[in-house]
């Protein structure tokens, strides 16, 4: 064992003085200590130090036997009476820290904006579109009932069933369709020329003009021979709304003029009185 | 994969653990025998962080109560002792905080108090008696424990007076135990000039 110097002695002086120091450190310190006075000086001082901090405690008033019975008595009895404190208490002692209190309401209020907005946007949200592609993809996994059985009398209504449901998925295509027809009959008031929509092809896509040939073209055909069998419903739908429409539509000259306008069209049927 | 640390009660004798559970389950009597083995620690410690009687004895209650009400989580990482030095401690730096911004104005230096009462030990008495001077020196060894940090006046305190090994005072504390010998180092320094300058004077 290598004998310590006074500076590595220093360093561990306090460790020695609070017996902290490992067996062999505390062997070498005592060893440096039995020779050198200055360390020992230093130690001496510690102890001192040590003595004079515990004399403090009896100049101190130290509970007496008395005084400690009524301290414990005070503090069961404080005890006792706080477990039979009531519910308001508690809760009144839980609020004493306003900062908790403010960020948990922080927190229920932004917890509760967020199930009323979700709410709203489940309120409000629309339907899938039955073209979108999750909806034709849907209706393409469906299985048929036909395809697992051998059947081959039901086949022919098995495709009848798959083509309903995918003129189901599609017949969101054909009402945009007859609803630009309707808007280009509307602004015209009578079958609108396809050369005036595909010149306004920016509202109507190529795939609705091409719906929107189909339809002119049964609803010709229909006019030409009634006795036509038409398959395609939205046709029908579409003659009896622009027949209904325009069977509606008034007249100009059912139109009651303004009082101003009185002598202008007095001009005109004398005019055509003169005509 | 980690297990999960396992409670031990190894620091915690048997008697021990059976007041703790007693106290725990809310029996009076368990209650009471804590209270009476405990207090005159409890408020010794007080005393000597706070200088004040009546405060040490209010904070005492308040350690006490505070003890009870959190007994049930204690599962014996350190002894009981300790434990309620950790809690004393706890309770008495925050009453030291309100304290000193309730009361920051009305503290007095040691100088100024020198200055308005005199030296203690400076005087004409050529040989002061052996007792007076004694007990002048604890008085002024007092205020300069009180005028110290209170990180580094805990720490002194429990290790000088209570006894407590650096373990325990790092636990008591909140600290690793190197922040305790270097609080140690300082409080210590602090303290011995300020007793070379008594016994000088």
């Amino acid at each position: 064992m290598t004998a310590l110097t006074c500076a590595k002695t220093r360093r561990r002086l306090q460790a020695f003085h609070d017996c902290e120091l490992a067996v062999a450190d505390q062997i070498a310190v005592s060893a440096h200590l039995e020779w050198c006075d200055r360390c020992a000086d230093e130690l001496s001082d510690l102890r001192g130090l040590r003595s004079a901090l515990q004399a403090l405690g009896p100049a101190r008033p130290v509970l007496a036997p008395v005084d400690a019975e009524v301290f414990t008595e005070s503090v069961v009895s404080r005890l006792k009476a706080e477990d039979d404190a009531s519910f308001l208490s508690r809760v009144r002692e839980m609020f004493d820290d306003m900062h908790l209190v403010y960020a948990g309401l922080g927190a229920a209020v932004a917890t509760a904006i967020c199930i009323v907005i979700m709410l709203g946007m489940m309120r409000f949200a629309t339907t899938d579109r039955p073209d979108s592609l999750a909806a034709v993809m849907t209706v393409l996994a469906t299985p048929l009932e036909c395809e697992s059985g051998n059947d081959i009398t039901d086949a022919s209504g098995c495709r009848a069933r798959w083509a309903e449901r995918f003129a189901r998925a599609n017949e969101w295509d054909e009402q945009e369709a007859v609803f630009a027809l309707e808007a280009m009959l509307t602004q015209h008031g009578r079958l609108a020329d396809l050369e005036l929509m595909r010149a306004t092809r920016r509202h109507v896509s190529s795939g609705e003009v091409e719906v929107i040939e189909e339809l002119l073209e049964v609803v010709s055909r229909s006019r030409l021979d009634p006795s036509l069998n038409m398959r395609l419903p939205t046709a029908i739908w579409l003659l009896e709304q622009t027949t209904v429409r325009a069977s509606k539509q008034p007249t100009p000259l059912d139109v009651p003029l303004p009082a101003k306008n009185k002598r202008a069209s007095a001009d005109g049927r004398a005019r055509g009185v003169r005509a | 994969m980690k297990q999960a640390r396992v409670v031990s009660w190894s620091d915690v004798g048997g008697r021990e653990a059976t007041l703790i559970q007693r106290c725990a389950a809310g029996e009076e009597s368990a209650c009471a025998d804590l209270v009476a083995e405990h207090q005159r620690m409890v408020v010794q410690l007080a005393m000597n962080l706070l200088g004040d009687r009546d405060e040490a004895l209010d904070l005492s209650q308040e350690v006490f109560l505070r003890v009870f009400r959190t007994i049930h989580r204690f599962r014996g990482q350190s002894s009981l002792r300790t434990w309620i030095y950790r809690i004393a401690v706890n309770q008495a730096r925050n009453r030291h905080r309100f304290w000193r911004r309730r009361h920051r104005a009305d503290q007095v230096s040691l100088d100024q108090h020198i200055a308005a009462h005199g030296e203690f030990l400076s005087g004409g008495e050529t040989t002061p008696d052996r007792v007076l001077a004694q007990k002048e020196l604890a008085e002024r060894l007092q205020q300069a424990l009180d005028h110290l940090p209170f990180d580094q006046r805990t720490a002194i305190v429990l290790r000088e007076i209570d006894g407590l090994s650096y373990e325990e005072i790092a636990f008591s504390l909140g600290v690793a135990v190197g922040t305790v010998k270097s609080r140690l180092t300082r409080a210590r320094q602090a303290l011995r000039n300020e007793l070379r300058e008594a016994r000088t004077a």
